[in-house]
């Protein structure tokens, strides 16, 4: 017997998406402020417009249950995987009322990329789009990548309840870095402004050196932070991180991508000195042999193209494609044209094949994860043992994380599931993207990209794409972002919900007799 | 649209050399002295039959006494001027064509600030004619076929270009838009970014250029402001070498079509109302939700 959704738990999920809406009246907030600073005064009403349709639509949904009962798990698990879609279609208003985009379904996807940082876009002409605009995307950018939970958390809207653990679980986060929720929330958000604002000032330096207007300079330094933190790849210039032409600016990105796509909960970890606990890490250990292993994969693929003058600047630039495949922040330093040209085939496979293992778990990166892989590596190594020992022999094999743990049979199962999911998903994609006549290694690496929220595009996502394949690439970032196990749950439950139970179907049935 | 390459194969080497006395395109060929005349045929007259050297012996047959041999070799001749009249009306037309594709950039395009073009050395486009003059070059390149040049292309097919396109010439037209970027390395060149005027998807091109070109500028292009549009000619790289494997054009001359200009984004107090209205309406629902809960306590 499946759980079923009854009109009380509707009113409490709707309850608590409208104080997620009415807290992302905050986020077009910004945009507006910076407008009216600029004196971008159309872009300035649209995100007045918007501001008002959260607090309105918010409002309004809250009022359906003025005092809400405590969420339970299903509720949370509700309120977690609808708030990304429904604060997304709230999203594209203002951005479709702009020129930008050729339809209503292009804003939504940006705004999806934008929320779960997968960094893909449907944007035309962004290098005529107002600074209120990037902005809006950049604050998205920063809002998803928190965690929309994680930041109403952090704020305390929901309380401080026993529910806001499944919450703050149901969203892809499993560890609390301290043990309070809500000090977990907290510790992250202060680390992120901390790192935003620490390579936010070397970059705008190096832009103003370059010649960048000082306003200029200091908003894509800001930007391109937040963007490289949150791996996301948004980048305010069509171009990507091509345009500024610097690889100082290319390597300072490069360290706040790898920043961000470390698990959060080893952080406290060198502040309290156990630097230890930090490089025995299982997911360290993991991260760093395959950043490795993949960096030296695609320099050899590279090599024999006259890609580089010479191995240091290859071995840079191999590095940082890697690291920003990797970190699924999507940041290009090659085009699109370039990636299906003159890329072998083979370095477009390590690309994609990095994106879908993707960076660390507890992190914003996306994708299986190291964490992941590595414990799927060693439930191998107990397989192997287990094989070789004797019946009576009892195999115990461990691993590092936040001190020596065991390794149990549901964390491998959970590792394998989440896999196998991840992979079912990275197939459909490119299913679809062969059905609407696409080549293959093209389909599977943009599936993979999507999915794994990585981002990086092989030129099918874009203005103009087709809408089917737009829909389904949406879902994929969405149900990529919350790792598959809330969406699933939540989807199962709605459709057992509004599918009437024997009893009712009956009753109807003798009724009509 | 990209010219298709012309196979420059068959006029390299001695045979091709042998091919093209042929078709007139080179020079008598001295017997004494093994050169060739610098005495070349105009391009307009490639396709007509090589002269017979005065100095070549002409073998002497029989007179032609007979009338009727006299008016069949007439006749002849004029059925053959008559098949040649096309083809030397064809070669002078595409002569002419590919003298104004070398020479007319400096022709003023549609603007209203149109000015004449500047190379690095600020000497025009000379290149090809003072070689001619060259006395050592006896060969005037401007008679051969070049498949290193493709005149005007479109960011659109830059951006979408395959190794045909990697190093050659290419003039391309589009806005200058975001910021001129400056290289630490070499002072004197900078960044440029070109986008397609149709806005239509991101079509941008990277361009290299040297500074003094890059001052003739005015305007960046951006929100509120339409930047310069401006023609490029230089070379085409797919993936650079020089700057990390970047797709770029290394600018050997620009010109401006247009000046860029600012589009003032007018202060309109109506299109304020129906945001002020949703905050009105919003913040009320707050208020009732705020006096149900104070209500039901």
């Amino acid at each position: 017997m499946w759980p079923r959704f009854s009109f009380n738990d509707f009113r409490t999920i709707a309850h608590y998406l409208g104080v997620l809406i009415v807290c992302f009246a905050v986020a077009p907030g910004v945009p507006f402020v910076t407008a009216l600073l600029l004196q971008e005064w159309e872009p300035a009403s649209r995100y007045l417009l918007t501001v008002g349709i959260c607090l309105t639509i918010g409002t309004a949904m809250r009022l359906l249950m003025p005092t809400p009962s405590r969420l339970n798990r299903q509720q949370a698990m509700a309120v977690t995987g609808l708030a990304w879609i429904v604060l997304a279609l709230i999203a594209a208003i203002p951005l479709a009322m702009s020129n930008h985009y050729n339809t209503y379904t292009d804003a939504l996807f940006d705004c999806v990329s934008g929320l779960t940082t997968t960094g893909a876009t449907c944007v035309t002409n962004i290098d005529h789009m107002s600074m209120a605009d990037n902005m809006f995307r950049f604050v998205m950018h920063f809002v998803g990548g928190m965690g929309l939970v994680v930041v109403a958390l952090s704020l305390g809207l929901f309380g401080r309840r026993s529910s806001d653990a499944s919450l703050y679980a149901s969203e892809g986060r499993s560890e609390h870095v301290v043990p309070n929720v809500v000090q977990t929330t907290r510790f992250i958000a202060r680390m992120a402004v901390t790192v935003i604002l620490c390579a936010l000032v070397p970059i705008f330096l190096v832009l103003l050196v370059t010649g960048m207007e000082p306003l200029r300079a200091f908003l894509h330094g800001l930007w391109l932070s937040i963007s490289a933190f949150m791996t996301g790849g948004f980048s305010p210039m069509s171009t990507s991180v091509m345009y500024y032409h610097s690889a100082v600016v290319e390597t300072l990105l490069m360290v706040v991508m790898l920043l961000g796509s470390i698990n959060f909960a080893l952080y406290p970890e060198i502040r309290r000195g156990r630097t230890d606990h930090f490089f025995h890490d299982l997911e360290i250990r993991t991260g760093a042999m395959w950043l490795l292993l993949m960096t030296a994969v695609l320099v050899a693929t590279l090599a024999s193209a006259p890609l580089f003058n010479d191995l240091p600047e290859m071995l840079r630039n191999c590095a940082f494609m890697i690291v920003s495949a990797a970190s699924t922040t999507g940041f290009q330093t090659v085009s699109a044209n370039q990636l299906t040209t003159t890329f072998s085939s083979g370095a477009f496979l390590v690309l994609a094949i990095v994106m879908a293992v993707g960076g660390g778990a507890g992190a914003t990166s996306g994708g299986i994860k190291f964490h992941r892989v590595g414990i799927i590596w060693k439930s191998f190594v107990s397989t192997v043992k287990s094989a070789l020992f004797p019946a009576s022999a009892r195999v115990v094999v461990d691993y590092h994380h936040i001190g020596r743990r065991q390794l149990r049979p549901e964390v491998s199962r959970e590792a394998l599931t989440v896999f196998t999911l991840y992979v079912i998903t990275y197939v459909i994609g490119t299913l679809a993207g062969l059905a609407y006549g696409y080549d293959a290694m093209t389909a599977l690496f943009e599936s993979v990209a999507m999915a794994s929220n990585g981002g990086i595009s092989a030129g099918i996502s874009g203005a103009g794409m087709p809408l089917g394949l737009e829909i389904i690439y949406i879902l994929q970032m969405w149900a990529g972002r919350l790792e598959f196990v809330t969406l699933m749950a939540l989807i199962v439950e709605i459709v057992v919900s509004i599918t009437p139970d024997r009893e009712t179907f009956s009753r109807l049935l003798n009724r009509g007799k | 649209m990209p010219t298709k390459p012309f196979p420059t194969k068959l006029f390299q080497g001695r045979k091709g050399a042998a091919r093209m006395r042929a078709f007139g395109l080179l020079g008598a060929h001295d017997s004494a002295s093994g050169r060739i005349s610098d005495s070349a045929p105009s391009r307009a007259h490639a396709l007509v039959p090589a002269q017979v050297p005065t100095s070549a012996p002409v073998r002497t047959s029989a007179p032609a006494s007979s009338r009727a041999h006299a008016l069949a070799f007439a006749l002849v001749l004029g059925l053959a001027l008559l098949l040649c009249a096309p083809c030397c009306a064809w070669a002078e037309e595409d002569g002419a064509a590919a003298e104004s594709g070398n020479t007319s950039s400096a022709a003023a395009e549609p603007g209203d600030n149109a000015s004449s073009e500047v190379t690095p050395e600020g000497t025009g486009r000379s290149a090809g004619s003072s070689s001619a003059a060259n006395d050592e070059n006896l060969v005037d390149p401007q008679l051969l076929p070049d498949s290193s040049f493709i005149y005007d292309t479109s960011i659109v097919d830059l951006s979408q270009a395959d190794s045909y396109y990697d190093g050659q010439t290419v003039r391309v037209t589009g806005e200058v838009v975001g910021d001129r970027r400056q290289t630490l390395s070499d002072r004197d060149h900078c960044w440029i970014t070109i986008t397609d005027p149709a806005y239509d998807i991101n079509n941008t091109v990277e361009i290299f250029m040297p500074d003094e070109q890059a001052d003739r500028i005015d305007t960046y292009g951006a929100y509120g402001r339409i930047g310069t549009i401006v023609s490029v000619q230089g070379t085409f790289h797919l993936v650079c070498p020089e700057h990390d494997g970047a797709s770029d054009v290394h600018a050997t001359s620009m010109s401006i079509s247009s000046r860029g200009r600012e589009v003032k984004d007018a202060f309109e107090p109506m299109s304020f109302v129906p945001g002020l209205a949703a905050v009105g309406v919003g913040l009320l629902l707050m208020l009732a939700l705020w006096y149900l809960r104070e209500r039901g306590r």
